[in-house]
C-alpha cells in the first residue's frame, strides 16, 4: 500500500510539472506575443496553420509591410525556409504611392520585397530594396504549399487573425483547431508553432513513464543558450523504483549530466561538461580551445573523474594540432595525473606523389596498477606507408610495443598486398585477391618467440545474368587459405547463388542458396565443417500503400526449416499506416516477436503507436523529423 | 486509495482547463474555386471524365514540338473563367489565350481540369527560362517555370 501511495504522489507531482512545463511547451498556454515584436500581423477572412509543416495559407489577406498597407487574394508563408510570398490582386499602398500587382515576395524582418506583374511583359518592381532583380526562392516549396496540404495535417489551426513574432513563433487569435480534419475546441489566444524542435531557453520535462520492470521514470532538462555565445544544457533523468514490486537495489536513482559550452572569441572557447549520479560515481571535465591560426591550434583541459569506491583521478592534459599543408600534419598531446600517472601521444602524417602515405605515430603510458603503488609504463610506436594504385594497393605497417614494467617487447611488421576488384568477360565477372602478412616477435626477458602468418583470399562475383525475361541470376565464390607458423591452418571457402523471379508487376520471388565450408588441415589430419542455407523471399510492392515481405528459411543438411520473418506496411486513411515486424521460430514452433506500429505521418513529426510483443510494451513516440 | 485518485483527477482537470482552452471557435470556410495541381507535360490522358497530364516535366529541347500547361481545380461553385499567359525568356507575352469559360457556375462540380497548349515552333523557340502564368476570373492563381533547351536537357 506504502509503495502505491508513493506512486501516485510521485506521479502527481510530476504531472504537476509536466502539466504546466509541456502546456508552455506545447504553446498551449495563453501567451501574449505582445511582449515580442511582431515582424508580421495577418488578418484575413481565412487563416490556416499547418503544425505539422509549420506553414500558413490565407485567403484576402491584409498586413502592414515597412509603410505599406498590403491587401491579396492570397498568401503562402514557409517558416522555417523563411519564404513569404502573396499573390493575386496585390496591392501595396501608402500616404502618397500605390502600387499594384500579381506576386509579391518579402523579406518582412529586412522590409524588403519584390513586385511582380504580368500585363504586355514580366514587370519587376523592387520595393524597399536596393538591389534589382532579388532572385526568386525556388518555387517548390510554394507549389507544394496548397490549402488541401494544410487541410491534411495531423494538427492545424483556422482563423482570421495570425501574428508571427522576430522569432518566427507563430501566434494565432481565436483560432479553431482541427485534429485529423476534425474540428475540436478553439482558442482565444494560443502560440502556435511551439513544438518539439523549436526547443528555446528554459526548463522542460521531456518524458514521464511507467513500466513493471523500471518503475516511474522522468526526464528534465534545462536549456541556456546565447546565440553564438553560450550554449548550456543540464539534464536530469529521475528513476523511482520503490513503486516495483520485489526489487531489492536502490529505490530510486538521479542521474544529472551537464553540458556548457562559451565562445569567448571566434578563436577563443571553452567548455565545462559534468556527470553525477547518486551511486556516487561522478566527473567533470574543463576544457580552453585556442586557435592561433587556421593551421595551429591548442587545448589545454583538466578532468576529475571519480569512479565509485576507488580515489578519484584529476588530469592535466595539453593538445596541440598543426597542419603544415605540403609537410603534413603533426598532433602533440600530453596528460600528467596529481598520482605520476601520464599519457603522451604523437603523430604525424603525410601525403607524397599523391599515392603514398605515411604516418608515424608513438605513445607512452604510465598508469598505476589497481590500488598498488606499481606503474604499468608501456611505449609504443607504428609507422604505416601505403600506396594505392589503379591496379593494386600495398602497405606495409610496423608496430612496436614495449612493455616497461612487465619487460616485454613485441615488434610486428605486417604487409598487405591487393589487386583492385578487376573485371572480365565484358564486366560479368568480378574477381578480388587481397594477402597479409604478420610476423610476430615477442622478446620477455632473456627469452625470444616466433611468429607468423599468412592469410589469402579469393573472391569471384558475377553480376545478374538476366536468364529470361524478369528470371535472373547471380552468385558469388569465395576462398580463403590461412597458414601460420603453428601449423594450425586452415581453408574455407562458399559460394553463394542468388535468383530473382518477377512473378507479377509488384510481387518477386528471391531465393538464395549458400553452402560454406571449413577445413582444418594438420599434416595428414583433415577436420571441418560444413554448413548450408536456403532462404526465400517473397518481395510485395503493389502500391505505395501496401508493401512488404515475407522470408523463410532452410537447413537443406539437416532437412529443417529454421525461421521466418515478415514486414509488411499496410496504409489505412489518409496519413496512417500499419506496419508490422513478425518473427516465426519453426524450431520452436511459435511466433517469437510481433511488433505493431500504428504510424502518422505529419510533417515535422511522426507520431507512432508501437506494441512490441516480446517485452510486452505498449509505446507512444513523437519522433521529429 | 479513493482520496488519492479523486486530487489526481481534479489537478489534472484544473491544469488542463487552466492552462490552455476557452472554448470560443469561429467557424470559417476558405473559399470556393481551389487550384489543386498546375502541372506542365508534353501529352494529356483523355480516356477518363478528368484530363490527366502524362510526360510531366519541367525542361524541354527544340526537339519537343508542345509545352502543355495543365490545371486542376476543386469545390467549384462559381462562374469561372481562366487565361493563360506565355512569357518568352526576355519576359515578352507571347501568347495570350484570354478568358475561357471552365464553368458556368450553375451547378456545384467537386474537380474539374482544363489546359493549354503552346507551339514550340522552331523560327520562335528562345532558350532559356519561360514563364507560363494563369489567371482564374482576371486573378493570378499561379505560375510554372520552364527550361528549353537546345537539344536533350542537361541532367
Amino acid at each position: 500500500m506504502n509503495s502505491l501511495k508513493n506512486f501516485i504522489l510521485a506521479f502527481l507531482l510530476l504531472f504537476l510539472i509536466s502539466g504546466s512545463l509541456n502546456a508552455s511547451k506545447m504553446g498551449l498556454m495563453n501567451q501574449s506575443p505582445k511582449k515580442k515584436e511582431t515582424i508580421i500581423s495577418l488578418k484575413g477572412e481565412y487563416l490556416a496553420y499547418s503544425y505539422d509543416f509549420n506553414q500558413i495559407y490565407g485567403e484576402n489577406v491584409e498586413f502592414e509591410f515597412s509603410l505599406y498597407s498590403v491587401s491579396c487574394r492570397c498568401i503562402k508563408i514557409a517558416i522555417t525556409p523563411r519564404i513569404f510570398y502573396a499573390y493575386g490582386d496585390v496591392i501595396l499602398e501608402k500616404v502618397d504611392e500605390k502600387f499594384e500587382g500579381d506576386e509579391f515576395l518579402f523579406n518582412p524582418q529586412a522590409k524588403k520585397g519584390t513586385l511582380i506583374s504580368y500585363g504586355e511583359k514580366i514587370e519587376v518592381k523592387e520595393i524597399e530594396n536596393e538591389v534589382k532583380e532579388t532572385p526568386l526562392p525556388k518555387t517548390d516549396v510554394l507549389e507544394e504549399l496548397t490549402l488541401a496540404k494544410i487541410q491534411k495535417s495531423l494538427i492545424y489551426f483556422v482563423g482570421q487573425t495570425i501574428h508571427i513574432a522576430t522569432d518566427f513563433d507563430v501566434y494565432g487569435y481565436n483560432v479553431t483547431l482541427f485534429v485529423e480534419g476534425l474540428e475540436s475546441v478553439g482558442f482565444k489566444k494560443i502560440r502556435l508553432s511551439g513544438g518539439i524542435n523549436q526547443r528555446r531557453s528554459g526548463i522542460s520535462l521531456n518524458r514521464i513513464w511507467y513500466t513493471k520492470s523500471q518503475g516511474l521514470i522522468g526526464r528534465a532538462s534545462y536549456l541556456y543558450e546565447k546565440e553564438k555565445k553560450v550554449n548550456s544544457l543540464t539534464q536530469l533523468n529521475y528513476e523511482e523504483r520503490s513503486v516495483l514490486k520485489n526489487y531489492s537495489g536502490p529505490k530510486r536513482q538521479v542521474d544529472v549530466m551537464s553540458s556548457t559550452t562559451v565562445n569567448l572569441k571566434n578563436d577563443l572557447n571553452l567548455g565545462l561538461t559534468g556527470n553525477y549520479n547518486t551511486s556516487s560515481l561522478w566527473n567533470t571535465l574543463f576544457w580552453l580551445n585556442k586557435n592561433w591560426s587556421k593551421k595551429f591550434s591548442t587545448q589545454v583541459n583538466f578532468s576529475y573523474n571519480k569512479p565509485i569506491n576507488l580515489r578519484g583521478e584529476a588530469w592535466l592534459g595539453l593538445q596541440s594540432i598543426l597542419n603544415t599543408g605540403k609537410f603534413g600534419n603533426i598532433s602533440l598531446s600530453g596528460k600528467y595525473e596529481v598520482q605520476n600517472q601520464m599519457l603522451a601521444n604523437f603523430s604525424y602524417g603525410n601525403t607524397f606523389l599523391k599515392k603514398i602515405n605515411f604516418l608515424l605515430s608513438s605513445s607512452y603510458s604510465q598508469i598505476k596498477i589497481g590500488e598498488s603503488a606499481d606503474y604499468s609504463k608501456i611505449f609504443s610506436g607504428g609507422v604505416n606507408l601505403s600506396y594505392s594504385s589503379r591496379l593494386f594497393n600495398v602497405s606495409s605497417d610496423y608496430f612496436l610495443n614495449y612493455d616497461l614494467f612487465g619487460d616485454q617487447l613485441l615488434s610486428q611488421p605486417q604487409l598487405r598486398l591487393g589487386l583492385n576488384p578487376f573485371q572480365f568477360y565484358g564486366g560479368l565477372i568480378s574477381a578480388n585477391v587481397y594477402n597479409i602478412f604478420i610476423y610476430n616477435n615477442l622478446k620477455r626477458g632473456e627469452t625470444e618467440e616466433d611468429s607468423y602468418s599468412n592469410n589469402t583470399v579469393l573472391t569471384l562475383s558475377t553480376q545478374p545474368i538476366l536468364l529470361q525475361k524478369g528470371f535472373s541470376l547471380n552468385y558469388n565464390i569465395s576462398l580463403e587459405q590461412f597458414v601460420e607458423k603453428e601449423g594450425r591452418n586452415f581453408t574455407s571457402g562458399g559460394f553463394i547463388f542468388n535468383l530473382k523471379k518477377s512473378i507479377v508487376k509488384g510481387i518477386s520471388l528471391e531465393g538464395l542458396y549458400s553452402v560454406q565450408s571449413r577445413r582444418k588441415t594438420k599434416d595428414w589430419l583433415i577436420e571441418g565443417t560444413t554448413s548450408q542455407d536456403l532462404s526465400a523471399v517473397l518481395k510485395v510492392n503493389l502500391s505505395e500503400r501496401l508493401n512488404g515481405w515475407v522470408s523463410f528459411s532452410y537447413d537443406p543438411k539437416n532437412n529443417q526449416w529454421r525461421q521466418s520473418f515478415a514486414d509488411i506496411s499496410l496504409g489505412i486513411i489518409r496519413y496512417w499506416k500499419l506496419h508490422s515486424l513478425i518473427h516465426y521460430d519453426f524450431l520452436l514452433r511459435k511466433i517469437n516477436n510481433v511488433d505493431l506500429y500504428l504510424i502518422r505521418d505529419a510533417g515535422r513529426f511522426q507520431l507512432r503507436f508501437i506494441w512490441r510483443s516480446l517485452s510486452k510494451q505498449f509505446l507512444i513516440e513523437l519522433v521529429p523529423r | 486509495m479513493k482520496r488519492y485518485l479523486v486530487i489526481s483527477v481534479l489537478v489534472i482537470s484544473l491544469i488542463f482547463f487552466w492552462n490552455c482552452i476557452s472554448f470560443k471557435g469561429g467557424y470559417f470556410l476558405p473559399s470556393e474555386n481551389q487550384v489543386e495541381s498546375i502541372h506542365l507535360c508534353k501529352k494529356i490522358d483523355d480516356s477518363g471524365d478528368l484530363l490527366k497530364p502524362l510526360d510531366i516535366q519541367s525542361e524541354f529541347t527544340s526537339e519537343d514540338d508542345r509545352v502543355i500547361c495543365f490545371i486542376r481545380l476543386k469545390d467549384i461553385g462559381t462562374r469561372i473563367d481562366l487565361r493563360w499567359k506565355w512569357y518568352s525568356p526576355d519576359k515578352e507575352l507571347v501568347r495570350d489565350t484570354g478568358n475561357i469559360i471552365v464553368s458556368q457556375g450553375d451547378r456545384y462540380l467537386a474537380a474539374a481540369t482544363a489546359y493549354d497548349m503552346f507551339q514550340l515552333n522552331p523560327e520562335n523557340i528562345f532558350e532559356g527560362q519561360w514563364t507560363v502564368v494563369i489567371f482564374m476570373n482576371d486573378k493570378f492563381i499561379g505560375k510554372k517555370l520552364f527550361q528549353v533547351f537546345p537539344s536533350s536537357p542537361k541532367l
